[in-house]
């Protein structure tokens, strides 16, 4: 889901419409750049069930990886 | 009776596209809600998608709705680069390139970076030898070869002068002049040369008219409502899957983020529509247009002194002529035509206002009185033999009457 140029809390609300969509399991992958994800997406994913593999950052893009719970 | 030979300017909106817009200026409820009066708004959103997106046989997440094709170039250029950190860009196009695309090169090269125009030949073309080097090398952007037409090559900055390119725009079809670009050959002679450059293509001439599958090899397609026949205030920006882009017009979800701003359902869906009937009557109305243009360029060309610019009419843009005249100037023969029944654009339907020639006709080698007088004549698919013989008459008379009048 690219969610690159959006500013919390667009972000969280497009990772909750698509994750919406999707089984329990699956892998969704979210590219964002923008630094408040790294605090709003797993307090969401946290409140919301679902579970945060990973964020790395590389220059500007922030890539998590959330499996739906 | 009025002969509408302008569809250059505008396209008449069928029954079922403008009954699409009624439908949904009547209708009260906002897409984006969560009550019942949202889902007929937001289903009516998800089906133009659909439809915009089958022009490039992409999936429907493809589809950025945007207010016109000039808000989807700057979309392109702009969000592009914001989406790849650039902050010194090299921005490739060519001087035929639509006065928006041109605009938006200077701006974000104005201090820093550097704008390059690929050379084109006569009728405006563009050879993929040219690009290949235009992208690559700033060398490549200057030719100026008699016969060759000319080119312009604007360097603004030198910070990242003779880098390769960071956007390349690929314009289909020329509004002025007709002319049709190889697109697909086009954006693959980038891609070798420049594999990291994005591609955008200009289809706001051709969509709906010439076949756009996988957006002929591009990154970003920017589509204009007015030849599928919605309303010229409708456009889109096609997302190739992976390409990274900011927003421009920053805001909520809308879009997915990547366009703010209340939708405008009347126009998305009559965008849908029309999309719809192109595709299903695309190969007709081709046919239609071709031929009427084909008769206009016979009978105005039958005037003495007269010259077609741009391609040969079999192979320009469909319904296209543009013709020039010895003697007379483009916009009084646009107002004689005017009173006589007839409505056509002078030469350049963006610029005429600006009391000079066109840019685009001076790129291509015409001098400036030539490119002074053209006139664009324009036809659509619901054109009839009736107004394309009096559009005739009309050209051969303003022309006869204005050169009479001129001092001797």
């Amino acid at each position: 889901m690219d969610a690159l140029g959006t500013w919390c809390p667009v972000p969280v609300t497009m990772t909750r419409d698509t994750i919406a969509a999707m089984a329990r399991g699956q892998v969704l992958e979210v590219l964002a750049d923008d630094p408040m994800v790294f605090l709003d997406l797993p307090a969401w994913c946290h409140d919301a069930g679902h579970e945060v593999l990973s964020m790395e950052q590389r220059r500007d893009v922030i890539t998590s990886l959330i499996r739906v719970g | 009776m009025t002969g509408y030979l302008d569809h250059a300017s505008a396209w008449p909106l069928s029954d079922a596209v403008r009954a699409e817009m009624d439908r949904w200026t009547a209708h009260v409820g906002s897409p984006m809600a969560l009550h019942e009066a949202a889902r007929g708004p937001a289903d009516a959103i998800a089906a133009a998608r659909e439809q915009v997106a089958a022009l490039t046989a992409w999936s429907a997440e493809c589809v950025i709705f945007t207010a016109g094709p000039t808000e989807a170039r700057n979309l392109a250029i702009k969000g592009s680069l914001a989406a790849g950190g650039v902050e010194a860009p090299v921005i490739v196009a060519d001087p035929l390139a639509h006065i928006s695309t041109l605009a938006v090169a200077r701006t974000l090269t104005r201090r820093t970076g550097e704008m390059r125009l690929s050379p084109v030949d006569s009728t405006g073309r563009v050879s993929t030898v040219d690009l290949a080097t235009t992208v690559t090398s700033s060398a490549g952007g200057g030719a100026n070869d008699e016969g060759k037409g000319s080119s312009i090559r604007a360097t603004t900055g030198d910070m990242r002068a003779g880098a390769p390119a960071d956007v390349v725009v690929i314009t289909h079809g020329q509004a002025e002049v007709g002319t049709l670009q190889e697109a697909a050959a086009l954006a693959a002679a980038v891609r070798a040369a420049c594999p990291d450059a994005v591609i955008v293509l200009d289809a706001e001439e051709t969509a709906g008219l010439i076949p756009l599958d996988d957006g002929l090899g591009a990154d970003l397609v920017v589509i204009g409502g007015r030849t599928l026949g919605a309303p010229p205030w409708t456009g889109a920006l096609l997302v190739r899957a992976g390409t990274r882009l900011h927003p421009l017009v920053e805001g909520g979800l809308e879009e997915g983020g990547k366009r703010g701003g209340a939708h405008d359902v009347p126009g998305i869906a009559a965008l849908g529509v029309a999309a719809r009937e192109a595709r299903a009557g695309r190969d007709a109305r081709v046919a239609t247009m071709r031929r009427h243009a084909a008769t206009l360029a016979d009978g105005m060309l039958a005037v003495p002194g007269t010259r077609l610019n741009g391609p040969h009419v079999g192979e320009r843009l469909p319904g296209h002529v543009q013709v020039s005249a010895e003697g007379v100037e483009g916009e009084a023969v646009a107002l004689a035509m005017a009173a006589r029944g007839v409505a056509v654009s002078p030469g350049s339907a963006c610029t005429f206002g600006a009391g000079k020639a066109s840019p685009v006709l001076e790129a291509m080698g015409l001098n400036d009185q030539l490119a002074r007088s053209a006139v664009l004549v324009t036809a659509g698919p619901g054109t009839t033999d009736a107004e394309v013989a009096k559009a005739i008459a009309a050209y051969a008379a303003a022309v006869e009457s204005l050169r009479g009048m001129a001092p001797g």
